[in-house]
């Protein structure tokens, strides 16, 4: 026997034990109460990752721990069981899946320990419907001694209905009542039970209503011929009409089940019945069950007066008797009733039957009105070209009909430009109208020359109609001639229209191509009537030329024209330009800046940026109308001071219902934002504002609803406070702020007491960095100071992200801790600020003090480290390698080391991920890489799946190359980590040759690397290779004396914390100093 | 038997020399004859049954019956069609009463959706033409029924929400038609992704959410609670539970997926046609649900067999920025009709509308001809969100479903929500 079998044969005894037995521990050392606790702690769990994490753990714990959940229940008035009602209902949900089956009996027993020790009602009932969930074949007979517990009885029936295989059990239980019971039937036609058919139509003799009602419906699907007599007297006893025992429905569905010749006899006398509902019922079963008279009876039927019943034939016929009942009912048309012949045409039009062509097209010139429009219908749902031949030559008279037609050419199933042309040179002018609206709203554009030439000529209305539809038929090479009429026309509507057709002539190019084209029919014209209709093409085009032209023209003559099309130009350069008419022009402030909405709406810019052009806008006071536009437009500028903004505007009666739906909107898809008391402040006022309105609308009750939610799960600690004055009192170490700058007056903020940015207009520093261009005009500025790193935006435009903070003051040390404030309040407006936690700061033991450890990383800043800085960030106390930021690269301590004690503790975030310890790469090396030209003490989450073997040639990790290897030199003993996101403990001692590698307090490495490769770092000259070394490569490096102590970063997702070194080098240098 | 309403107006008409009658029995130009007026009864009057899209009464359709559990909603709904219609209207306690009535021709149902199936069911037996509020029914199963038994008495069913044939569609800013024609132009390419997101303009208004914990309290006198519950599971009475909030319970409904749900997907549907077919694999990404309360949820995902998926986008993972609505492998539609291939309007102009739709629901009663969206396309799009509400219920991330047999593959917790027992003597 190989060694794997047996290992897997362990290991499902092992888990096997851990399933059923409460004593087994889990892979963390934990029981089952542990393991029920732990989980109740997590839950509701936030997604699906740690929902089935935390929920297989606790399925896992088998019988013992459901059961356990089951009797934390509290009494039910107590209303305390959300908890274990989600814990219940996600394991029962849990061990229902198909890969997890191997769970369910146990929960299944532990459901049923649970409900047998349980004595409160409600509880008894959650339990007996999860376990409904999980019944089992034998759970009939304890669902069924429910029964008599008027309480359990619903829940009783439940289960009974539910539990799989136990058919004879439940058959029994039904065939042994007492008395003819309305839930037993309910479940005996729940289950589709067979054996229950006797009983049942002996409980048909029962005088209750409701009882009859319920034995009814579970004959009509038990049911079989046997049934049919006594159904079929109790619905004759209601003359075949529904009532409240639904006898009627019951014996129909019957029928419909057992079908054959019985089913057909016996609905022969339903289409006799006196409502029409049992005769299409009972047609409809005769012609399912009787193929080879279907076709007759369905051209019978269709002689029926009742459209109701004619329509059953029709619907049910296609399916039953195939495609040739067209032509079968085709062929009795001509004897149908009028009602009959609309019927079947809609039919052959719903049905697409191309062979029954001639007969709808005939139907289009009948007489009889609404059958003529049927077949226009249909002719357009058939296609082709005899219907479109028709339908054209229907055009004709100004009557319904040919309105029909029109509308069904536009539908129309096909191409359908041959009959349009045709249509265009008929002598009748309606032919020639219609043809012309059709042929401009399919872009017929070979109709362009007809249409031209009937602008012109013909009679007065044909004109209009030509013309008005002229811009469906132009394509770029009618531009010109579309212009040359453009210039000669005299009325407005003619104008319009040419304009609409000059437009779409062009619409198909790109901008710099249309206003090329407007620009040399432009040229030279002077005359500003002419040149004003060329406005709204300019504006078509978008092109930033057009806009300069078109501006040009608005300053200097004010037109109304040259106005109107600016409003329609659409390109993201109109905004700054709307904003200068709306605040140059008060009569135009209002129309413009619904425009300058618009516009900013359209181009999805960012938050902030759309924050600061409404505020903008906000400040021109446009009238109360625009005002609550532009604050729910302030949705959109999700930050915080667009939410300070709308706040603004909840004390004034006419802005308070659109300033709360914003702050509403905000504040809900912001979590960060969710906190404090100015936060608290908003939400209050917006529900006093929701709360007020609610009375007359329900929408604002419901916002009332979702703004007191988040009022309740508020934590009032932290948050925004608004600032007054030059800043906040107090020291800060970790914050976040908001003003608005004017955009003037020079300004310094002071942060952490260090004057770390300065902006004036000429631009903006950070620190002691360059200078850079700042956007003009008022500026929302963010500024995030975080451990070691200051983030500084301006508008959307950041100025320093993720920077390395550092005390501009030559010669000063870079403080952690200090005020903030700016220098000229009167020019930051809106000043907020928000005071983050201070990070945790990490302390030697007193041991590792006594030692002579110094902190190589104290939880705050890289201060003793230099490399890349950028994606290795302090963040809550820890080094994180985020891909925000690279998430790859080197991390390199400032001093080089050659013998020390190195600590530090890892966890690993994302799965898989792979970093490493390079060490002695050579005095002040860098950018080497550490595992050939040094060594690389290997991290690396080794059990995932990626670095097992794959059958593609892949072999899989190999044991020098897991977690804590000398990578490719000395292989570790291999450690099980666990679940990641945990933190593991790790020292690196490296004395000479000796290196050691502790992790979690278990020796891995102990290891001679000289004696590893019997002193062979490079392998003898002349070979390939290295045979001496374990990887068989060169390492020119493992023998060097020192180097920095780096991180080896190799993507994203593994943290670093409490890192601190003992330099054993140092240390016996000045040993040896004291004894000289 | 009691004679119909229309019998009656018949017989009155041939003994008309000795009555006075009224003149629009008489008929003529501008009048109606009863006989083709037709007439509706509301079940359910304390939302949408009373809002002023669906409360009305004109002379091609009166409104002549109400029907409520909850004898506030009833009167005052009563008193306001004699206030706006002067109709003085039956009022019913029962729906069997409404249903059962012989003037009613319309059974309209504006319930909550645990309800819908059996309404819909027992109208249809009772020889009613249905108009059906969405969610079209709670469960699969249910919707199953709904189908046959519409079919069975050949009844005409409108299930009410109309973007596949009207309005601009919530965000889109464009009614659905130009959405068809370029769908089925096949410009876009195939298989195509439509996104229901935040950044397309959709709201799931995930305020629609339940409370744990309710505490029992005492059932208000106007309200009959046991018919309100009916086929749902015995819960102690909370005012959260009805009127309005209902939707925040698994047991009546769900949330906003199902709430807004088919007016998003049933034009989807539409778009791709997709009316007889359901996907093949439904992923959901949402926090753990509560047995009894609806929560909100991140993600949903449908994908049909031939690639075609269906995203929905929930609380927290909304789309930033610029999401196309419709995303084919050769172009992409952004909301407001936005879209990536050049003179899009232009091209879509030269094709044909698209086969009209019969959306005239009175005339389509008349001629029994089906509508526009009906039990049969109804069902289907109402069975996407029922997948996604069973996906979400069970914590599950990924099921499998084969729309053939329309049950899950090798998964019974699935297939055991697609007909859920009702409580006795409820039955559909």
């Amino acid at each position: 026997m190989n060694k794997r079998f047996i290992s897997l044969i362990l290991l499902s005894f092992v888990l096997g034990i851990s399933f059923s037995s409460v004593a087994q521990l889990d892979s963390r050392g934990r029981n089952a109460e542990t393991i029920i606790t732990d989980g109740l702690a997590q839950l509701p769990a936030k997604n699906p990752a740690s929902y089935n994490e935390v929920i297989g753990e606790m399925a896992a714990t088998g019988q013992k721990g459901i059961e356990m959940l089951a009797g934390m229940l509290k009494p039910a008035d107590k209303n305390q069981n959300a908890l274990f009602e989600y814990a219940i209902d996600a394991i029962v949900s849990y061990v229902s899946r198909a890969d997890n089956a191997a769970m369910q009996q146990s929960a299944h027993d532990g459901l049923v320990a649970g409900l047998k020790k349980c004595g409160d009602d409600p509880n008894r009932a959650f339990l007996m419907t999860q376990l409904s969930k999980l019944a089992r074949p034998g759970d009939a007979e304890l669902f069924a001694s429910y029964l008599s517990d008027p309480y359990l009885r619903h829940y009783a029936v439940n289960g009974l209905s539910l539990v799989p295989g136990d058919d004879a059990v439940v058959s029994r239980v039904i065939n042994s009542a007492a008395a003819p019971d309305a839930e037993l039937a309910y479940v005996a036609y729940f289950r589709k039970l067979k054996d229950v058919e006797p009983t049942l139509i002996k409980w048909t003799e029962s005088s209750d209503p409701k009882v009859l009602d319920a034995v009814y419906n579970a004959l009509a699907v038990c049911g079989t011929d046997a049934a049919v007599k006594a159904l079929r007297k109790a619905a004759k006893a209601h003359k075949f009409a529904n009532d409240p025992t639904g006898a009627t429905d019951a014996y129909i569905r019957l029928l419909n089940n057992i079908g054959g010749r019985t089913a057909v006899a016996s609905a022969k006398e339903l289409t006799k019945a006196g409502n029409d509902y049992a005769r299409c019922a009972g047609l409809d079963i005769i012609l399912r069950n009787d193929a080879a008279h279907a076709a007759d009876n369905v051209i019978a039927a269709l002689k029926d007066k009742d459209i109701k019943y004619r329509n059953t034939a029709l619907l049910a016929a296609p399916s039953i008797i195939g495609d040739g009942v067209f032509d079968a009912v085709a062929s009795k048309f001509k004897s149908l009733s009028p009602a009959a012949k609309i019927d079947v045409i809609n039919w052959l039009g719903n049905n697409h039957v191309v062979s029954q062509t001639d007969l709808v097209v005939e139907n289009i010139s009948s007489q009889d009105m609404p059958l003529a429009i049927a077949a226009v219908n249909a002719a357009s749902k058939i296609g082709g070209d005899k219907s479109l031949a028709a339908l054209t030559s229907a055009l004709g008279d100004d009557n319904e009909l040919s309105a029909a037609a029109q509308a069904a050419l536009l539908s129309f199933n096909g191409n359908i430009n041959s009959g349009i042309l045709e249509a265009l040179d008929s002598s009748d002018s309606n032919v020639v109208a219609k043809a012309l609206r059709l042929a401009s709203a399919r872009h017929i554009y070979d109709a362009y020359p007809k249409t031209v030439n009937l602008i012109a000529n013909g009679n007065s209305q044909v004109n209009i109609i030509a013309l008005k539809g002229l811009k469906g038929v132009v394509r770029p090479e009618n531009f010109e001639d579309v212009c040359k009429m453009l210039e000669t026309v005299k009325g407005q509507e003619e104008i319009a229209e040419l304009q609409a057709a000059a437009k779409n002539a062009i619409v198909s190019l790109d901008a710099d191509s249309q206003f090329k084209k407007v620009e040399s029919v432009m040229n030279g014209k002077k005359d500003a009537k002419i040149v004003s209709r060329y406005y709204p093409i300019l504006a078509q085009t978008a092109a930033v030329q057009a806009i300069d032209r078109l501006l040009a023209d608005y300053n200097a003559t004010k037109s109304a024209e040259a106005y109107d099309a600016l409003m329609q130009v659409n390109n993201q350069s109109m905004i700054p330009v709307l904003f200068d008419i709306a605040a140059n022009n008060p009569d135009k402030k209002d129309a413009t800046l619904r425009r300058y909405m618009q516009l900013v709406q359209s181009y999805g810019l960012p938050a902030i940026e759309q924050y600061r052009l409404f505020s903008n806008a906000l400040a021109l006071a446009p009238s109360v109308d625009v005002q609550n536009a532009l604050i729910s437009a302030l949705a959109n500028g999700r930050t915080l001071p667009a939410a300070m903004l709308a706040a603004r505007y909840l004390d004034n009666k006419e802005t308070a219902l659109a300033a709360a739906g914003t702050v509403k909107y905000i504040f809900s898809k912001e979590d960060a934002l969710r906190r404090g008391l100015t936060t608290k402040n908003i939400l209050e006022k917006a529900h006093k504002v929701f709360v007020d309105h609610g009375v007359n609308d329900a929408d604002a009750g419901y916002a009332a609803d979702e703004v007191a939610g988040m009022l309740n799960k508020l934590d009032e600690n932290g948050g925004y406070a608004v600032v007054a004055g030059q800043g906040p009192a107090g020291e800060f170490e970790n914050f976040d702020l908001y003003f608005d700058w004017n955009g003037v007056d020079p300004l310094t903020l002071t942060l952490r007491s260090m004057p770390l940015v300065t902006m004036s207009p000429a631009g903006l520093t950070v620190g002691n960095g360059i200078l850079q261009a700042v956007p003009a005009g008022v500026q929302p500025v963010h500024v995030r100071m975080v451990n070691d790193r200051i983030f500084v935006e301006v508008g959307a435009t950041p100025f320093a992200c993720n920077e390395v903070v550092v005390n501009p003051k030559k010669g000063a040390k870079t403080l952690d801790l200090g005020t903030v404030s700016v220098s000229k309040p009167e020019a930051a407006r809106n000043f907020y600020f928000n005071h983050l936690p201070d990070t945790p700061v990490f302390k030697l033991s007193p041991e590792e003090e006594a030692q002579g450890f110094e902190v190589l990383f104290d939880g705050r800043s890289l201060e003793k480290w230099h490399g890349n800085t950028a994606a290795y960030v302090p963040v809550d106390g820890n080094i994180y390698v985020t891909a925000q930021y690279g998430g790859s690269g080197n991390l390199y301590t400032k001093k080089n080391y050659s013998d020390f004690i190195y600590r530090f503790e890892f966890c690993f975030d994302v799965p898989g991920v792979n970093n490493g310890i390079g060490i002695r790469t050579g005095k002040d090396v860098t950018g080497v890489d550490a595992a050939f030209h040094g060594m690389e003490i290997q991290v690396l989450d080794h059990d995932h799946p990626m670095y097992q073997g794959h059958p593609y040639g892949y072999t899989g990790i190999k044991p020098y190359q897991i977690h804590g290897s000398i990578y490719g030199v000395v292989g570790a003993k291999h450690l099980d980590f666990g679940p990641i996101k945990q933190w593991h403990t790790e020292e690196i001692k490296a004395v000479g040759d000796h290196i050691t590698v502790t992790v979690d307090g278990e020796v891995i490495v102990d290891a001679n690397i000289r004696e590893a490769c019997q002193g062979h770092a490079v392998g003898p000259e002349g070979t390939e290779g290295n045979p001496y070394m374990v990887d068989h490569r060169n390492h020119p490096g493992l023998f060097n004396k020192e180097g920095y102590i780096s991180f080896c970063g190799h993507g994203q997702g593994v943290m670093f914390r409490n890192i601190r070194i003992l330099d054993l080098s140092d240390k016996n240098k000045s040993k040896k100093g004291k004894r000289k | 038997m009691k004679s119909s309403r229309r019998t009656f107006l018949k017989t009155l008409g041939a003994a008309g020399l000795f009555t006075i009658i009224p003149r629009h029995v008489l008929g003529g130009n501008g009048h109606i004859p009863p006989s083709d007026q037709l007439t509706r009864g509301i079940i359910g009057t304390g939302g949408i049954g009373r809002s002023s899209y669906h409360f009305n009464s004109d002379k091609t359709c009166r409104l002549v019956a109400l029907c409520d559990v909850d004898s506030n909603h009833l009167t005052s709904a009563s008193n306001l069609a004699k206030e706006r219609f002067g109709e003085t209207v039956a009022q019913y306690h029962d729906f069997h009463d409404l249903i059962n009535d012989t003037n009613v021709d319309i059974v309209h149902i504006a319930t909550p959706p645990h309800w819908h199936g059996i309404m819909a069911v027992e109208a249809a037996k009772a020889g009613k033409d249905i108009w059906c509020e969405k969610p079209m029914t709670r469960t699969i199963g249910e919707g199953q029924r709904v189908v046959e038994a519409v079919q069975r008495y050949n009844r005409i069913f409108r299930l009410n929400t109309w973007f596949r044939f009207k309005d601009t569609f919530y965000g889109l800013g464009t009614d659905v038609q130009p959405l068809k024609k370029l769908v089925d132009s096949g410009m876009l390419g195939w298989p195509l992704k439509v996104t229901v997101s935040g950044a397309t303009g959709f709201a799931w208004k995930f305020f629609w959410v339940g409370r744990e914990n309710l505490v029992p309290q005492n059932v208000p006198a106007e309200l009959d609670y046991d018919m309100w519950l009916g086929p749902a599971p015995y819960k102690p009475y909370n005012s959260h539970r009805v009127h309005q909030t209902f939707r925040g319970y698994w047991d009546y409904d769900g949330g906003g997926l199902a709430d807004m749900g088919q007016h998003y997907l049933d034009p989807i549907q539409y778009l791709l046609g997709k009316d007889n077919d359901l996907p093949v694999k439904i992923e959901v990404d949402a926090p753990q649900q509560h047995p009894d309360a609806v929560g909100t949820w991140h993600k949903i995902i449908y994908t049909y067999a031939d690639g075609c998926q269906i995203v929905l986008e929930g609380e927290g993972f909304e789309s930033q920025g610029k999401v196309p609505y419709i995303e084919g492998p050769n172009g992409k539609v952004y909301k407001g009709f936005e879209c990536t291939i050049p003179d899009v309007m232009n091209k879509i102009a030269e094709l044909p509308d698209p086969e009209p739709q019969r959306t005239d629901f009175l005339q389509c009663v008349r001629d029994r001809q089906k509508f526009a969206l009906n039990e049969a396309n109804g069902h289907y799009s109402c069975t996407l969100v029922n997948l996604g509400t069973i996906a979400l219920r069970l914590g599950r991330s990924e099921l499998a479903f084969d729309p053939q047999t329309q049950t899950f593959i090798n998964d019974d917790a699935a297939n055991a929500l697609i007909n859920q027992p009702m409580r006795g003597p409820w039955k559909i």
